[in-house]
Parts: structure tokens; C-alpha cells; sequence
């Protein structure tokens, strides 16, 4: 019988500076949104149960200070990630097209032992401004990024309306889960958590 | 001199629907802690506070003239009564003594103006035999001779300067309306608080392009505007990146951050030292000082920690410099730690970044913070911080270069 050892998931959460990477997260675990949020320095950390299929997880989710020069601190907060969430703001190019900094930053920080396999997840955040008449960034040219960097998982999300998160962190703890050596994982041979084949994992969950 | 901005006791120009606590920050709903100190005073109360008042009146003397004299006569009184807390009525002045940062501006007048209208300033020459280091400065002296007159060469490095700080400017807008965003004060958007805000940063950002902005800074500068005008808050901004009185502080804000990284090292090292039963749960839970006490060096207490908590610890670090952060850090942990060597990681994570009311009490606090004696010890855990990483540090310039 597998033991109920709840397992533990670790997310970090990168990119520019105000794309509301905090948001996301609060949003996400406590279902909140505030105009009023400071500027993260350092780092901030949520946690929040999920279950998949009859099993509880522990997802430890790291926020991340946006301005480049605190990368420099960011070494504690990548190593041991099981998936990496790369945001950026549509309505801000640059925020775009920085996500190939964000990745490579943390390929060479944390070192993962399959970087090729790694998985990202990537969100274009604040679709709700203006009516997206602000936007700048199409989904067709964020898609095709995400395509080019094998097959990353997109999605379009709204912090602020609490659109698409849920499906989002939902797909970000699976991909997480996947990344998971076999021998850590306290698996009831019966349950498929991936629902689907290992290979399949990054298009598994693309909505 | 006093340019305080939110009056206590009236009611200001700006009306607020929502009820404010006595520094200006709306009211959390279901916390009512930093009144809590102070609301029911009694009569006896009040008036040992004016006895306080008046007590420092006459140590500062009118505007901050007999100061010095009484520093060097009695500096343990001095030392002592600011351990106590300066009275908030006098704080802003007393800062700007303490800070050296008075005698910055006295001896630069209109210097701050230039920097904030992006013009340069006429007085560049003067500054440079004030602060060094500053790459603006070495930069005129090096280009003046190319040039057939002071004013084009002047012009010149004006332009120069509109263009490079561009970068920090989109920075310094993305997170003025994140600094202190439930100040009232600072909520108004392009209030004259924000206005402010985005003013000394700007200035400094022009004033030190090594450092620039840095996120973080903005809750020094926001701290600095309750208590002064935008001259003296940059001034006393500067006093401290540039370590007028004590050690510079740029070290937080330059690239790699390189102090902050030094403190921490000094911090992991202190806690296995003073609470070695502490540092050895951390060491086995993973938890690293990057997680939750970075944010304490880099905005000196500021950034989430009550107000009231937070401006004396403030009276102490311009006074004493960083190591009362270090030992408020310490007295933290030492308050805690019979509940913090209980918990596994994420709760631990948690009661990291969210100490219990009763721990933040400054009159509790910061004794138990004074009678732990650091100075020693940072100083050597400095040193063997340098030879550790003076190697990795230098190979790293070089692969820059």
C-alpha cells in the first residue's frame, strides 16, 4: 500500500518586474486580488494543498523579486524546483520578450539534471486591461515562442478576474509532479497521475 | 525645519473615508496593533512624554544648533535617550543630524534641485571633494578638457544623463504606486506623495548611476518623505549609500548585491552562534537566511514589518548603523525560537515572515536586541566572508571584463 506521505512540489515563479507574478499566486491560493500589492523584495512563499486523483500534494510556490539585480539572491529559491513559471504581460513587449532570459537564467541557477526536459509553464497575464486593446503581444507569436522552446505549455490568464489561473497552477503541478523522480514519489501502481503518457507532458494540459 | 507631512491630532486636507492609524496607514480591519501601543495614553503618560519633548528640545537646540556640542559632551545620554526612541515630533530633524546628512546639504545648496530637474549641477566640482566614488563626477573632470567650454561639456553629460537613466526611470514608475500603498500619503495616484517618491528617486538614480534604482529603495525614500522634504530625504539617502556617518550601504544595491549577500553570510553564521539549537533546525530544514531576512537588510525593517516598530528601529540604525538590524534580527529569532524549532519547513517559511504581535512590540524587542552584543563577531565573520569569497568575487570581475 503507498504510504499518505503528502508530497511536496516546489514552483518558482519568474519574470519582469509587474507582470503580477504575486498576484498570480494570491489569486491562485487565496483566491484574491488587491490593487495594493508592494513591490516583492527578495522572495515570497505561499503554499496550497492539491489533490490529484485521490492523493495530496503540497505545492510550495516561490515568488520572486521582478528586477534583474536580485537574481543574484535567487540561487536558494531555484535549486530544487520541480517546474518553473515564466510571466510575462501582454501589453508589455519587453516583459515577452525577456521570458528566453528568465528560462536560461534559471537553467544555468538551478541545474536541473534534464534541462532539455525541464518543465516551464508559461502565462501571458493581464488580458483583462483595457478590453485588450493594449495588448501587444499576440497569442498566435507567444504560442510560437513556446512551440520553439519544446512544446512549453501557454496560457492566457487575468490575475485580476481570476481567469484561466486555476487551469493554469492546475497544469503547472502536474508538469511539476512529472518532474518528480520515480523513487521519491510514493506511487500506488494503480493511479496514473499524468493521465496520459510521460512523454506527453507537454502537451497534456495545453488548453 | 519640520516638514512633517501627516498631522497626528488634525484632520488633513486630504479627507479619507477609511480611518487612518496614527501614522497615516489605513486601518487593517481585523488589526488594530500599532494603535494598540499608543491609543489609551494616560495623563501621566502624556506627560512624560512632554518631559521627553522638552528634554530633546534642549539637547538639539534651535534647529539642530547645539547638537553636535551636546554629542560631544554627553554622547552616552545621546546614545541612550535614542535608544528610547526619538519623539515623532522631532524625528525627522534629529535623523538628518545623526545621519551627517544635514551637513551634505548644508554644504551642497541647490545641488538636490539640479538632480531632480535632470539639469547638472553647476556645484559637480564642489561635491567632489564631499563623496567619492561617484561615477558622474570622475566622469566631468575627465571630460571637461575635451571640450571648448564648462557649458558644452556640461551640455553634453546633461544629455547623457536624460538618456542613461531612462532604464531606472520605467522602473522607479512601475513601483511607486507599490511603496507603501496603504499610506495615505502615498495612495493618491501622482498625489504629491507618489510625486515625491518618484522625485528623490529619480534624483538619486541620476545622483549614483552604479546603483540607480533598486527595488527596495523606494521604502527608504517613502520612510524618509513621512518625516522630511524631498532635499533632506535625498540627502540623507545619500548619506547612507555613500556611508557619511557609518558604512556605506550601496553594497545592498549594486550589482550581484554583494552586501547583501556579506550579511546574510553574517547572519546564518550569528544565528548557529547564538542560537545554535536554531541554526541547527534550519540547517536540517533548509532554510536559508536569503528567505526571509533579505528584505531586513535591504529596507532596514521597512518593508513589512508595523510602523511603529520600524521607525525605532530606524533612531537606532542612523545612529549605530547595520548591526542593530543584525541584532533586532537575532532578538527576533531568540523570541521565537522555542515555537520556530518546532515547525517543519513551509510553517517555519511562514512564521519567518509573519512574527506575532506581542514579538514586534518595540519595548519588549529591542531591549533583548541591545543586550545582544554582535560587533565582535561581525567583524570577524566580515573578514572571513572577504577571504572565503575574495577570490570568487575578483575571478568574476575579471570574466566580466
Amino acid at each position: 500500500m503507498a504510504t499518505r506521505r503528502r508530497m511536496l512540489l516546489k514552483v518558482i515563479i519568474l519574470g519582469d518586474s509587474g507582470v503580477g507574478k504575486t498576484s498570480l499566486m494570491n489569486q491562485y491560493v487565496n483566491r484574491k486580488f488587491s490593487n495594493q500589492y508592494k513591490a516583492t523584495i527578495g522572495a515570497d512563499f505561499l503554499t496550497k494543498e492539491v489533490q490529484f486523483e485521490d492523493r495530496l500534494f503540497t505545492l510550495q510556490i516561490w515568488d520572486t523579486a521582478g528586477q534583474e539585480r536580485f537574481q543574484s539572491l535567487g540561487v536558494a529559491f531555484y535549486r530544487g524546483a520541480d517546474c518553473c513559471v515564466l510571466v510575462y504581460d501582454v501589453n508589455v513587449m519587453k516583459s515577452f520578450e525577456n521570458l528566453n532570459n528568465w528560462r536560461e537564467e534559471f537553467l544555468i541557477q538551478a541545474s536541473p539534471s534534464d534541462p532539455e526536459n525541464f518543465p516551464f509553464v508559461v502565462l501571458g497575464n493581464k488580458v483583462d486591461v483595457d478590453g485588450g486593446n493594449s495588448r501587444v503581444v499576440s497569442e498566435k507569436k507567444a504560442k510560437a515562442w513556446c512551440a520553439s522552446k519544446g512544446n512549453i505549455p501557454y496560457f492566457e490568464t487575468s490575475a485580476k478576474e481570476g481567469f484561466n489561473v486555476d487551469a493554469a497552477f492546475e497544469c503547472i503541478a502536474k508538469n511539476a509532479l512529472k518532474n518528480e523522480p520515480e523513487e521519491e514519489i510514493y506511487l500506488p501502481d494503480t493511479i496514473d497521475v499524468a493521465g496520459g503518457g510521460r512523454q506527453q507532458r507537454s502537451t497534456g494540459c495545453e488548453c | 525645519m519640520e516638514k512633517k507631512r501627516i498631522d497626528d491630532y488634525e484632520p488633513g486636507p486630504v479627507p479619507s473615508p477609511r480611518a487612518l492609524d496614527r501614522f497615516g496607514f489605513v486601518k487593517q480591519e481585523h488589526n488594530n496593533s500599532s494603535d494598540a501601543f499608543t491609543k489609551s495614553r494616560s495623563a501621566s503618560e502624556y506627560e512624560r512624554d512632554e518631559r521627553r519633548v522638552r528634554k530633546w528640545r534642549k539637547m538639539i537646540g534651535v534647529g539642530g544648533s547645539d547638537w553636535k556640542h551636546y554629542v560631544r559632551r554627553k554622547p552616552h545620554v545621546v546614545k541612550r535617550r535614542i535608544r528610547k526612541g526619538i519623539p515623532d515630533c522631532l524625528r525627522g530633524l534629529v535623523w538628518q543630524l545623526i545621519s551627517g546628512s544635514r551637513d551634505l546639504l548644508l554644504m551642497n545648496p541647490g545641488v538636490y534641485e539640479c538632480f531632480d530637474r535632470w539639469l547638472l549641477p553647476k556645484y559637480v566640482p564642489i561635491m567632489l571633494f564631499l563623496i567619492h566614488g561617484d561615477s558622474l563626477q570622475i566622469l566631468s573632470v575627465l571630460l571637461l578638457p575635451r571640450y571648448s567650454s564648462a557649458q558644452e561639456a556640461l551640455f553634453f553629460m546633461q544629455q547623457l544623463v536624460i538618456y542613461e537613466t531612462s532604464a531606472s526611470e520605467l522602473d522607479i514608475i512601475r513601483d511607486i504606486s507599490r511603496t507603501f500603498p496603504s499610506h495615505v500619503f502615498f495612495q493618491q495616484r501622482h498625489g504629491p506623495g507618489q510625486r515625491s517618491l518618484y522625485n528623490v528617486l529619480k534624483a538619486y538614480s541620476v545622483y549614483d548611476r552604479d546603483v540607480g534604482y533598486v527595488q527596495g529603495m523606494g521604502f527608504l525614500a517613502g520612510l524618509l518623505l513621512l518625516y522630511m522634504s524631498e532635499e533632506d530625504a535625498f540627502w540623507l539617502l545619500v548619506a547612507l549609500l555613500k556611508g557619511a556617518v557609518h558604512a556605506p550601504m550601496e553594497g545592498l544595491y549594486l550589482v550581484g548585491l554583494p552586501l547583501v549577500q556579506q550579511y546574510l553570510f553574517q547572519f546564518e553564521q550569528l544565528v548557529r552562534e547564538f542560537l545554535p539549537k536554531l541554526g541547527e533546525h534550519f540547517t536540517q530544514e533548509m532554510i536559508n537566511p536569503s528567505m526571509y531576512a533579505s528584505q531586513w537588510f535591504i529596507t532596514v525593517f521597512s518593508y513589512s514589518f508595523p510602523f511603529h516598530l520600524a521607525l525605532r528601529i530606524w533612531d537606532v540604525f542612523l545612529s549605530e548603523g547595520v548591526k542593530i538590524v543584525f541584532k533586532v534580527g537575532l532578538a527576533l529569532l531568540k523570541y521565537c525560537h522555542d515555537d520556530l524549532v518546532k515547525l517543519p519547513f513551509e510553517k517555519l517559511i511562514q512564521a519567518l515572515r509573519n512574527f506575532p504581535e506581542d514579538a514586534m512590540d518595540p519595548d519588549t524587542l529591542l531591549p533583548m536586541a541591545y543586550s545582544i552584543k554582535v560587533s565582535k563577531r561581525l567583524e570577524e565573520l566580515k573578514l572571513e566572508y572577504e577571504k572565503n569569497n575574495g577570490k570568487l568575487v575578483r575571478s568574476a570581475e575579471l570574466g566580466r571584463k
